[in-house]
């Protein structure tokens, strides 16, 4: 127990020196809120095109409001997804690898204490998000099964934070050090952007590409928040691969499938990074101070 | 007491014997120093030491943890200054701020954590410059700095690699005198690796000299320079004649003498044999001397003379 | 002629520098394809979905594409001398570079030059790949020459303006990350000039944003020129362009010498302090 508030505190006490240097970048946070202000313009600009008659069933008929779910969806994921091979490199080339491994701190504490600093830059354009879109864009939300909807938020951020461990794990498992990370690369870069549907629905994408989708939890994380808080959004009739197949509420099926990742995912992101390590101090490769 | 045992530790990296059989055992409250040169393996004892590198063989025990199977109780109970001024100081955090951040990630927490870091600025001499952002500061300080870190919790055992280095002299002078404090003040095992001669001499009450990953000599400063080095040179400075010189020179034959550019110097056995003994001959012959001076061996020539070249 | 050596030596380190790491080099490529990609789904999602976009934009798909092509690549172009320049700087090269009196100048020229090839191939190898895809019409030689002919004298105006983008560097002292110019005209750029749909669905008083950017005329004449977009006028389009070139070439080049004799006067070439 005494370990766990260890752990808590230190969290905290990352947290209010990550904060200290995100104030001092004011430029940033300037930048940081025209972002959000100007992706949400873009989208409404390409909502106007489509007009008033636009079909993207069974996620209602806002564009805006479909494109503010998929936006948060990117800034969380960019954090949980993108940033922990980071922070892990920057633990590693800043040369603080060494005294957060000769501290009372669990290995992955450093990493979500750095994380704050991500956090506090992407996690708040989301609300920025919604903001922009509902006093601007004409961008509506209806709440319904709350609970569900956090859920799915909650489950989101769990398992795309494992796909951020599997791919810091890289850093030492694979000794990549330098350059672009495959992991990250590869899902962030490549199907997610390509498949997640943020722009889009999925149903847009070739078949192959659908299939590719499945194994994210994008998809199924944005088709229930679609469905739940955009109006008219259908919560019963299927739309992705694996709701054809199975006979169970699309909103339940994204749960748990979103469960399952989430458990998969975390799991196996904690046991590939601590692999990494204990590698990497039998090959000498653990810090940078040789 | 044995705080650190070491039996019979290798490590290779593929080819590369980085450490080679190697045995020693530091005692509670010493300050051990490691001389040796790039590559010599001094890095990577400490590593070994602090469990964050695996030897291929050997085993032991650091704070009476198995270094192998209980490596995580002894990086919990070790601190650690790397080479590097600066790693572990957050420039946008103040003095005391970076502190409290790492005293709260050694476990410490509130007015335990406020209390620890106000001592310790206090014995840093930093106490005045709290509130000061890090960059501020000068290397010195900001090494200093980095030791306190280290200390904050009072570890048993700290280990220091090249603490010094990158430093000016005055910084250089600081940290030393710093070193010892800790020692003095908390009876800190301290282990250092240096490059610096002086360093390992002035700090060290034992000094492990390490070459191609093997210890080549172990013990106390004055052990080693008695037992590697059996003479020491008195060196006079004198007017003298031709005949008076010839005189000195003949009285003094036994110990190798010589006289060149108005010196003499005299070859003596180290620790045993009194200058005075050679003044009083000058002195009884009215020769006027300039300057006396008895240069004992130097650890540099012990340590070049153990790893080869100069 | 020495001056040109510079350059080329430049762009060969560029090159070499790429070459060390050729995985890396892969992904940037596929990086671009995905890139392209997703604008090809978010338009093909508009089109199909959209009743007025089917009916007023014959090809909306080819439309975004032909946007995005060109778009992307000026973008990186901008940003090239500034992400150069700060490279060198932290890499503490850029006091050497200065010290031969066209250092600066060949390292930013080189990478620009480089930049325009390198990318100009990773461009038109989507744009066969993908032409099909979003139903691109044969183009006749004769467009095909008027088209180069355009889009060099964008590129010279891209020049000008990442010269101007580059000398922030110095009088702003923007050492890392975001640069000011570049993300202003690429923002502008990207909400009023045309690139992911009509400016016609702005008011009027608001369209005139979009036009005092070269890309908006290039876009314009591309989408014609490539048999997706409205008929243009070539002799207007082409006065416009090279009125843009002959503008922005000089200003970027004086702004940017005026900057470097500024980090010159301030120590600002070096990180030593």
């Amino acid at each position: 127990m005494r370990y766990l508030i260890n752990q808590f505190r230190s969290i905290v006490a990352f947290a209010k020196r990550e904060y200290i240097i995100w104030i001092s970048y004011k430029v940033n946070i300037l930048t940081w809120v025209l972002d959000v202000f100007i992706n949400s313009t873009l989208f409404f600009m390409l909502s106007l095109l489509m007009g008033k008659h636009t079909n993207i069933q069974p996620y209602g008929n806002n564009y805006v409001s479909f494109v503010v779910l998929g936006l948060s969806a990117y800034y969380i994921s960019y954090t949980n997804l993108g940033d922990p091979y980071d922070r892990v490199a920057r633990i590693y080339w800043n040369g603080t690898m060494d005294l957060y491994l000769l501290s009372p701190l669990s290995l992955i504490t450093p990493i979500i204490g750095i994380m704050y600093r991500s956090v506090l830059d992407d996690y708040p354009r989301v609300l920025l998000a919604f903001f922009f879109g509902v006093l601007f864009f004409g961008a509506r939300f209806v709440f319904v099964q709350p609970l569900s909807i956090i859920v799915v938020i909650i489950l989101l951020g769990i398992a795309t934070f494992g796909i951020g461990m599997i791919s810091a794990s890289s850093f030492f498992l694979l000794n990549l050090k330098v350059g672009t990370e495959p992991v990250k690369f590869i899902f962030q870069d490549i199907i997610i952007a390509l498949a997640a549907g943020y722009f889009y629905p999925i149903t847009v994408l070739p078949y192959s590409l659908q299939i590719l989708s499945s194994i994210l939890p994008h998809t199924y994380a944005l088709d229930a928040l679609r469905r739940l808080m955009i109006p008219h959004g259908n919560l019963s009739v299927p739309a992705l691969p694996l709701q054809k197949i199975f006979d169970i509420s699309p909103i339940k099926l994204d749960i748990i499938v979103l469960l399952l990742m989430s458990v998969v995912f975390i799991y196996l992101g904690f046991f590939l990074y601590v692999l990494g390590v204990e590698r990497a101090r039998r090959n000498g490769t653990l810090t940078r101070w040789q | 007491m044995s705080i650190i045992e070491l039996n019979h530790i290798s490590k290779y990296f593929g080819k590369q014997v980085a450490l080679n059989n190697v045995s020693v055992s530091i005692n509670e409250g010493e300050i051990f120093g490691v001389l040796g040169k790039n590559g010599a393996g001094k890095t990577t004892l400490i590593k070994i030491i602090c469990t964050l590198l695996i030897p291929e063989k050997g085993e032991g025990s650091v704070l009476g943890y198995d270094l192998i199977r209980e490596d995580k109780f002894i990086r919990s109970n070790v601190s650690l200054v790397a080479p590097t001024v600066d790693v572990g100081v957050d420039p946008t955090l103040t003095v005391k701020e970076n502190l409290m951040f790492w005293a709260v990630v050694y476990g410490l927490s509130g007015k335990d954590a406020e209390k620890r870091v106000n001592e310790t600025l206090q014995i840093l001499n930093l106490y005045n410059v709290r509130d000061r952002w890090a960059m501020e500061i000068s290397a010195g300080m900001r090494q200093k700095l980095g030791i306190g870190r280290a200390i904050l919790v009072r570890h048993p055992l700290l280990l220091l690699d090249e603490p010094t280095v990158k430093l000016d002299l005055e910084s250089k002078f600081t940290v030393r005198e710093f070193i010892k404090e800790v020692r003095n003040r908390f009876g800190t095992t301290i282990l250092l690796t240096t490059h610096y001669f002086d360093e390992a001499e002035e700090l060290s009450d034992r000094i492990m000299i390490i070459d191609k990953g093997s210890i080549v000599a172990l013990d106390t400063v004055a052990n080693l320079k008695s037992k590697l080095s059996d003479t020491e040179k008195i060196v006079i400075k004198a007017k003298a004649s031709k005949d008076k010189a010839r005189l000195i020179l003949n009285r003094f034959d036994s110990f190798s003498p010589e006289y060149a550019n108005g010196k003499f110097i005299f070859k003596v056995p180290i620790f045993s044999f009194s200058m005075e003994k050679i003044l009083k001959v000058f002195v009884d012959m009215d020769m006027e001397i300039e300057e006396a001076t008895d240069i004992a061996p130097e650890l540099e020539d012990i340590f070049f003379k153990l790893t080869g070249g100069r | 002629m020495k001056n040109i050596k510079i350059i080329l030596m430049f762009m060969k380190l560029k090159l070499r520098a790429m070459l060390l790491y050729p995985t890396g080099l892969i992904l940037d490529i596929v990086k671009e394809y995905v890139n392209v990609g997703i604008w090809l789904f978010v338009a093909l999602f508009i089109e199909k979905s959209s009743v007025s976009v089917q009916q007023t934009l014959t090809n909306y798909v080819g439309y975004v594409f032909i946007g995005v092509i060109i778009f992307q690549n000026a973008d990186k172009l901008i940003k090239q001398p500034f992400a150069a320049i700060s490279k060198a700087f932290w890499e503490k090269r850029l006091e050497v570079y200065n010290t031969s009196p066209f250092g600066i100048w060949g390292l930013v020229v080189g990478e620009f030059i480089f930049a325009f090839i390198f990318n100009g191939l990773i461009q038109i190898s989507i744009i066969l790949a993908l032409a099909h895809f979003v139903k691109l019409p044969g183009v006749s030689f004769k467009n095909i020459s008027v088209f180069i002919l355009f889009y060099l004298l964008f590129i010279v105006s891209i020049f000008g303006l990442s010269l101007i983008s580059a000398s922030t560097f110095f009088t702003l002292e923007v050492k890392k990350g975001r640069e000011p110019v570049s993300w202003t005209v690429g923002t502008l750029v990207r909400l009023f000039s045309g690139v992911y749909y009509p400016v016609t669905l702005f008011p009027v008083w608001l369209r005139w944003i979009g036009k005092i950017f070269p890309h908006y005329y290039i876009l314009n004449s591309s989408r014609y020129l490539i048999g997706a977009g409205s008929k243009i006028n070539n002799f207007n389009i082409f006065i416009i362009l090279l009125l843009f070139a002959l503008f922005l070439l000089p200003l970027g080049i004086v702004v940017f010498n005026r900057s470097m004799a500024v980090a010159e006067k301030r120590s600002g070439m070096s990180t030593l302090v």
